[in-house]
C-alpha cells in the first residue's frame, strides 16, 4: 500500500470516470495578505458540464528525486507544467478587465496568478489522486486570431506555462550578502605595503 | 520521534545559528600590516558571539594580542558556549592575506576574497568557525578596507538542516497563497529525522550527523539543500503533490508492490529493463573537511584538514554493514580500503608563482608556506562534500572530538536493473524518492527493492511512466 487509498485503487482499476480540475487563482488585489485575498476560477471541471470545456491539451508534468546514490546524486527539478486552454472568447486576455486574470476589479499581471491542477477518480464519491499542482505562470502564449473587422484580437489559443510554486520560490533564490549577510563589519583603511 | 511539535511553527529557528559581532568593542585594527610576514593582524578585540543561541548567554570576549574570538563552540553533538579564556580558541596569526600583488588583478582594480578561516587553538583544528573575510582596495591601491562577515548558520541533522533553510526562506518572501502545509511534507522529514525508527540497527546506520552549513553567497538556495542532502541517504525533491520531500527509506510494509506483466484496467503494463552502470555508490567517513578556499593566501597548517598537504586515512563507520536490506550501503575495512584506494590528499590544482617574489633574501618567512612546493602554489579545491563536516563524539583526531567529516569512499560498482515503467494512473500509488518492491507475477519472481527516482504523469492519455532503480545490494 502506498499512496492510493483502497477506494482510489478499486476506482482505477475499474475504469471508472477520472475528473480532471483547472483552476486559476486570482489575486484581488495588487497586495494580498492571504489565500483569501484570491479569487478561484475554474477553468475547466470535466466532471462539470456547466463549464465550458477549454482545455485542448492538458500536457504533462515530469518529478524525479535528488541524492539517489552518492556516486551519481540525479537531478534536483522544479516540475513545469505546459497547458493548452481555448481562447475563443478572448478570456485570457491579459489585458481584458472580465477575464481571467481579473478579479474584483483588480486585473493581475498572470505571472502573479496561480494555476492549481486536481484528478479525481470516482468510486461512489470523487477521491482525489496524490498529484494535485500548485503552479506560478511564467508567461501566457497566444495564438492570435482575428475579430469581424479583420483586427488581430487574443482570441485563439493560450498556452500556459506554469512552475512549481513552492519548488520556485523556496529553490530559485540565490543567497545574496544583501538580504542574508546579518554581520557585516569593516575596518578603518589601512595603509598596505605594497612592496613585496 | 520527530521533529517536535513546534518545528514547523518557528522552532526551526534554533538551529539557524545568527551571529552577531560587538561591533563596540569590535576594533578591526589593521594598523599591522606587517609588510615582512605580510600578515594583517588582528590585534584588538572583536567580539564575536552568537546573539541568537541555543541555551546560555551569548559570549563575549576580550582583547588579548591576538585577535580572539568567541564562538559557540560544538561538542559531541551539543552547542556549548565557550568559556573566556578557557577553550576559546584563538585566531593565531592564522590568516596570511597575500600581497596585493597577487591580491589584485593584472589591472589593479579592487579584488574580493573570501576565505574561510578555520579555528585554532594550540595548534590543533578545534572546532568551526564561519568566518567571510573579505577585503578591497581604494582606487589608489594603497589602503585598503577588511570586512568580517558571518553569514546565517544551519546546525542539525540534514533533515533538520533543510527543513530550517527551507522555512527560514519561506518566513522572509513566501507567497502568502499558500500554509506551510502546502509547501513542505512535514511527514516525510519526521520520518527522515527519526533515525531510531527501526531499532538500534538503523539507529547506528542512519546515525545521521549533526553538521553545520553556512551559505555561500552567490550560490543558489537549491545547491545548498542539495548539499546538505549529500550529507545522509535522505532522496531530496519535490513529490507529484509539488510538496517538498525528503524521504528515507521506509519499512517494507509501507511499499508499493508492483506486478510487472499484469494488465492494468485499459493499459497493459508495458516495461523494459535496462542495466544501470554509471554508479560508484560510496558512503563511509573520512577525517576531511572540505578545502577552505581556492585562495592560496589563506594559508592553513598541514595538519589541519584542508591544507593542500593534509591527508587523511579513510576511515568508515564502524557500525556500517556490509548489506542493509540490499539497499545503498557497503562498507569496507580500513586496511581493504587503504589497499583499494589508498590515502587521498586534498584536491588541488597548481600553479606557478615567483619564488623571488615570495622567498627574496632577507624575508622572514624563509619557509615557503604549507601550500607552496618548489615554487607550485597548490590551489586548494573542495572535497566531494563541500561546507559540512560531521562532529561525532566517537571520531577522534588530534584528541579532540572533532571533525569526522564524511565522504563517500565506498565503490559499488555492481550494475543495477533499471525498469522504465508504463501504467495507468495506479502508478500513482508511489512516488519520487520511494521504493517499491517489484514483483514479475508472472513467472513468479520477485525482483526486490527498486527506487523510483523519475516520473512523468501525462494526463491526456491518464498514464505514469516511472524509472526504477534496482536498490544497491
Amino acid at each position: 500500500m502506498g499512496l492510493l487509498d483502497s477506494s482510489a485503487v478499486t476506482a482505477i482499476e475499474n475504469g471508472n470516470r477520472i475528473r480532471q480540475v483547472w483552476i486559476l487563482h486570482a489575486p484581488n488585489t495588487a497586495t494580498p495578505a492571504s489565500r483569501s485575498d484570491y479569487t478561484e476560477r475554474v477553468l475547466e471541471d470535466t466532471a462539470d458540464s456547466g463549464i465550458e470545456s477549454r482545455v485542448i491539451d492538458a500536457g504533462s508534468r515530469s518529478f524525479s528525486c535528488y541524492n539517489v546514490s552518492i556516486g551519481n546524486p540525479g537531478d534536483l527539478t522544479i516540475p513545469s507544467y505546459v497547458v493548452t486552454f481555448s481562447n475563443t472568447n478572448g478570456e485570457f486576455d491579459p489585458d481584458s478587465t472580465s477575464g481571467v486574470f481579473c478579479n474584483s476589479g483588480h486585473l493581475a499581471l498572470p505571472q502573479r496568478c496561480i494555476l492549481e491542477h486536481q484528478v479525481y477518480a470516482w468510486n461512489d464519491s470523487w477521491v482525489r489522486l496524490p498529484c494535485g499542482y500548485f503552479g506560478s505562470i511564467i508567461k501566457p502564449e497566444y495564438e492570435l486570431g482575428f475579430n469581424a473587422g479583420g483586427d488581430t484580437v487574443i482570441n485563439g489559443v493560450c498556452t500556459i506555462h506554469t512552475e512549481s510554486a513552492i519548488g520556485n520560490m523556496i529553490f530559485g533564490v540565490e543567497w545574496s550578502r544583501e538580504e542574508h549577510a546579518l554581520v557585516s563589519y569593516h575596518s578603518n583603511p589601512f595603509t598596505l605595503n605594497t612592496q613585496a | 520521534m520527530s521533529l517536535g511539535s513546534g518545528w514547523w511553527n518557528g522552532d526551526w529557528e534554533e538551529n539557524k545559528l545568527i551571529p552577531d559581532i560587538n561591533v563596540s568593542q569590535s576594533v578591526i585594527s589593521c594598523s599591522a600590516w606587517d609588510s615582512d610576514t605580510r600578515q594583517i593582524r588582528l590585534d584588538d578585540a572583536i567580539d564575536v558571539f552568537h546573539g541568537q543561541s541555543i541555551g546560555g548567554m551569548p559570549y563575549e570576549g576580550t582583547g588579548s594580542q591576538y585577535g580572539q574570538f568567541g564562538f559557540e563552540k560544538i561538542s559531541d553533538s551539543s552547542i556549548k558556549h565557550a568559556p573566556l579564556g578557557v577553550t576559546c580558541p584563538h585566531v593565531r596569526n592564522s590568516w596570511n592575506i597575500d600581497t596585493p600583488a597577487i591580491a589584485r588583478d593584472s589591472l589593479g582594480r579592487e579584488r574580493e576574497i573570501i576565505p574561510v578561516c578555520p579555528i585554532v587553538q594550540n595548534g590543533s583544528f578545534d572546532g568551526s568557525a564561519w568566518f567571510y573575510i573579505t577585503y578591497k582596495y581604494d582606487a589608489n591601491g594603497d589602503s585598503c578596507y577588511l570586512f568580517l562577515e558571518q553569514p546565517p548558520v544551519y546546525t542539525g541533522t540534514p533533515a533538520e538542516t533543510i527543513s530550517a533553510v527551507i522555512m527560514d526562506i519561506w518566513s522572509n518572501g513566501g507567497d502568502v497563497f499558500f500554509d506551510t502545509d502546502e509547501i513542505i511534507d512535514t511527514a516525510t522529514f519526521d520520518n527522515t529525522y527519526d533515525i531510531q525508527q527501526y531499532g538500534t540497527l538503523y539507529y547506528d546506520v542512519f546515525n545521521y550527523p549533526n553538521m553545520i552549513a553556512y551559505i555561500e553567497y552567490g550560490s543558489t538556495v537549491a545547491d545548498t539543500i542539495k548539499l546538505m542532502s549529500r550529507h545522509a541517504t535522505g532522496y531530496l525533491g519535490i513529490g507529484m503533490d509539488t510538496k517538498i520531500v525528503y524521504r528515507r527509506l521506509y519499512a517494507p510494509v509501507t511499499m508499493s508492490t508492483i506486478y510487472l506483466n499484469e494488465s492494468l484496467a485499459d493499459i497493459t503494463m508495458e516495461y523494459s529493463e535496462d542495466i544501470y552502470n554509471h554508479l560508484q555508490m560510496r558512503w563511509g567517513t573520512a577525517q576531511f573537511v572540505s578545502g577552505w578556499s581556492s585562495n592560496p593566501s589563506c594559508v592553513i597548517p598541514s595538519y589541519i584538514p584542508g591544507s593542500p598537504d593534509f591527508t587523511g586515512e579513510l576511515k568508515f563507520d564502524k557500525f556500517l554493514a556490509d548489506d542493509i536490506r540490499g539497499v545503498c550501503l557497503k562498507t569496507e575495512s580500513n586496511f581493504t580500503s587503504i589497499a583499494s584506494y589508498g590515502l587521498r590528499k586534498v584536491p588541488g590544482t597548481d600553479q606557478q608563482v615567483d619564488p623571488g617574489l615570495r622567498y627574496r633574501t632577507g624575508d622572514r618567512r624563509r619557509t615557503p608556506p604549507a601550500n607552496v612546493k618548489g615554487g607550485i602554489m597548490q590551489d586548494v579545491s573542495f572535497l566531494h562534500h563541500p561546507y559540512f563536516f560531521d562532529i561525532s563524539k566517537n571520531s577522534t583526531y588530534h584528541g579532540k572530538k572533532t571533525e569526522r567529516y564524511m565522504d563517500s569512499l565506498t565503490y559499488e560498482d555492481t550494475p543495477r536493473k533499471m525498469f522504465n515503467l508504463k501504467s495507468n494512473l495506479l502508478g500513482l500509488d508511489y512516488d519520487v524518492g520511494t521504493y517499491v518492491d517489484v514483483y514479475m507475477k508472472q513467472y513468479g519472481y520477485d525482483y526486490g527493492l527498486f527506487l523510483c527516482t523519475e516520473k512523468t504523469i501525462d494526463f491526456n492519455n491518464l498514464t505514469v511512466e516511472s524509472i526504477l532503480l534496482e536498490a544497491a545490494g
